[in-house]
């Protein structure tokens, strides 16, 4: 029975909902546990990260005490207030809910289902890579080509310290390298008479496609960059050595660097648009909200892979059942009961319309396949 | 198949030239009807024609794989989009203009009036000048001659709209010029291709300037 309900249960899922539960799974088998929230937090929460969040616009009201909340328009925040530290360990927490806000450029607010983990204490490279690891198997749980792009914000510090760039020099440098746009960061080059062998440093690394293995090899000429990057990416490469992956070098991924430090990593779904998962190593939130350790994680934007394949019936039942004042009731009821009980799905109506596989007319009182 | 969205007009027209030359041509493209999209499957392209605002949102969402969009466009909007070339054609600039005798009064607010109001707003702001920024979506040359704005933001090509309705370019904002646009995820799966159009055209480019 237990199994029956098992495989009829899997039959009439959507495969947004197979993904759902295939992740909970996954992540629980790495000892995340569900970290279930409220939909509703503190606005000065967020008002004190308005940096982190993907949007600056949340929605408020007033708790009848008059405390101005927000529907939740991050998960990452809550669980790094709730996480407690104890050093040498970590927590790991893996959730999916919903968080409300404007999705990409979009004026309307959204109900956007998150799905992700976070993991938050003393951490080590292991950590970073198992985390990785599990970002790229959501990713392939899809079933559908991905790529996880990935890079070290170590890098683009070091290139931005032999370049001397100041606060506002950077963020323009960390939007042209994220818009790929080689054109526009040759033209500031030269318009600050930068060193034109850091230009092709650069140009050479937003060339890179190469897996974490391969990487370390791939940066060894680069003299400007520090000892301890070098040393991180080597360690990841030791962990990927030999392990078949669809994480790849860019240069372009980036992430707000008064929040993330270190490795930062972006999945891309083939037939989804934009980017369907983000995360990296996020020190720096801890920093700021004054709470001790490191925290890796990432979040899957699960509304986007909505889509992706097609759950649409092509029928609304198998069987369309007429019937009308003169049929029995308990006619209609034995056949549906009948029909229900061979594993088909029945609509009874009393006029035709929709589609269906078969009709039968009981119409009359009579039975008439 | 890499899916391109060409903006209709002269500027579409203009750039399709170049991806001929460059060895992406259509010739059902050339032809006079009124389809809006053409494949030349040898070539492995497929072009359609959209307005030319619309192209960062066909690009965007990934209806279109590339695009061709003028930096005013990718200024105001910030789509989430690669853009890899200048292809250095349908040069103008974004400019400041009002009437030749205009003179800035620190001690108001300047009313600006403008089709791209974010380009505007973060131009002033790094100004840290007070505007009240007031939206047209077109004949922006009229709002100061009815007093509707002290001065306008617009794209300027020759001058000589501005001139006969008896206004000047006071300051440059910015140079503008139609760029290649790639799709984040295209660029991903469909790296090789990209990066040889890309390549491709910009040889073009330089050939040309």
């Amino acid at each position: 029975m237990k199994n029956e309900q098992m495989e009829s249960a899997s039959m009439i899922l959507t495969s947004r909902e197979r993904l759902l539960y295939g992740l909970r799974h996954l992540y629980s088998r790495f000892g995340y546990r569900p970290f279930r929230m409220s939909k509703f937090e503190k606005y000065e929460l967020y008002a004190r990260n308005r940096d982190f969040l993907v949007s600056d616009r949340v929605i408020t009201f007033y708790e009848a005490g008059g405390e101005l909340m927000a529907l939740k328009p991050d998960v990452t925040l809550s669980i790094v207030r709730s996480a407690s530290y104890r050093p040498g360990r970590k927590e790991k927490f893996s959730y999916q809910e919903t968080v409300y806000r404007p999705a990409g450029n979009a004026r309307q607010f959204r109900e956007i289902m998150q799905c992700g983990l976070e993991c938050i204490g003393d951490l080590d490279s292991y950590d970073e890579y198992e985390v990785m690891r599990l970002a790229e198997r959501s990713l392939l749980m899809t079933e559908m080509p991905c790529v996880l792009s990935f890079s070290h914000l170590g890098i683009m510090n070091c290139l931005m310290d032999a370049l001397h760039a100041d606060e506002s020099e950077r963020l323009t440098l960390r939007k042209l390298l994220a818009a790929r746009s080689e054109h526009e960061l040759s033209g500031m080059f030269s318009s600050k008479a930068w060193p034109e062998a850091l230009l092709k440093d650069l140009k050479t690394l937003l060339s890179i496609a190469a897996g974490p293995s391969e990487l370390p090899a791939r940066l060894a000429d680069f003299g400007w960059l520090a000892e301890d990057v070098r040393d991180e990416l080597k360690a990841l490469s030791i962990l990927y050595h030999g392990q078949d992956t669809a994480a790849v070098f860019d240069f372009s991924v980036s992430g707000d660097l008064h929040y993330y430090n270190g490795l930062v990593f972006q999945g891309f779904v083939r037939g989804i648009s934009e980017k369907v998962l983000s995360g990296g190593r996020y020190d720096r939130l801890l920093e700021r909200m004054e709470r001790p350790g490191s925290a890796v994680g990432f979040a899957v934007y699960f509304s986007l892979l909505e889509q992706l394949g097609n759950d649409a019936e092509e029928y609304d039942a198998d069987v369309l059942l007429l019937y009308d004042s003169a049929t029995p009731l308990t006619v209609l009821r034995d056949r549906v009961q009948a029909l229900t009980d061979e594993g088909r799905s029945v609509l009874a109506q009393r006029t035709p319309g929709g589609r269906v596989r078969i009709t039968e007319d009981l119409r009359g009182g009579a039975v008439d396949a | 198949m890499l899916d391109i969205a060409l903006p209709k007009g002269r500027l579409g027209e203009r750039v399709y030239a170049m991806l001929k030359a460059a060895g992406y041509p259509c010739p059902a493209l050339e032809s006079p009807d009124r389809r809006l999209i053409f494949e030349n499957p040898e070539a492995g392209v497929r072009y359609f024609w959209v307005k030319p605002s619309d192209v960062t949102i066909y690009v965007e969402r990934g209806a279109a794989d590339l695009g061709i969009a003028g930096k005013d466009i990718l200024l105001e909007n910030s789509p989430e989009l690669y853009e890899l070339l200048d292809l250095k054609t349908g040069i103008c600039r974004m400019a400041v203009a009002g009437p030749a005798d205009f003179r800035d009064n620190r001690e108001k607010t300047l009313r600006v009036a403008t089709k791209f109001p974010k380009i505007a707003g973060d131009f002033y702001a790094g100004k840290s000048r007070a505007v009240e920024l007031i939206k047209l979506n077109g004949s922006i040359e009229l709002a100061p001659i009815l007093g509707l704005s002290d001065v306008i933001v617009d794209i300027v090509e020759t001058g000589r709209t501005l001139a006969e309705n008896g206004l000047t370019v006071l300051e440059t904002v910015c140079p503008v010029s139609a760029r290649l646009v790639a799709n984040p995820t295209s660029y991903r799966f469909k790296t090789e291709e990209i990066r040889r159009l890309a390549g491709r055209l910009g040889e073009e480019v330089d050939h040309a300037v």
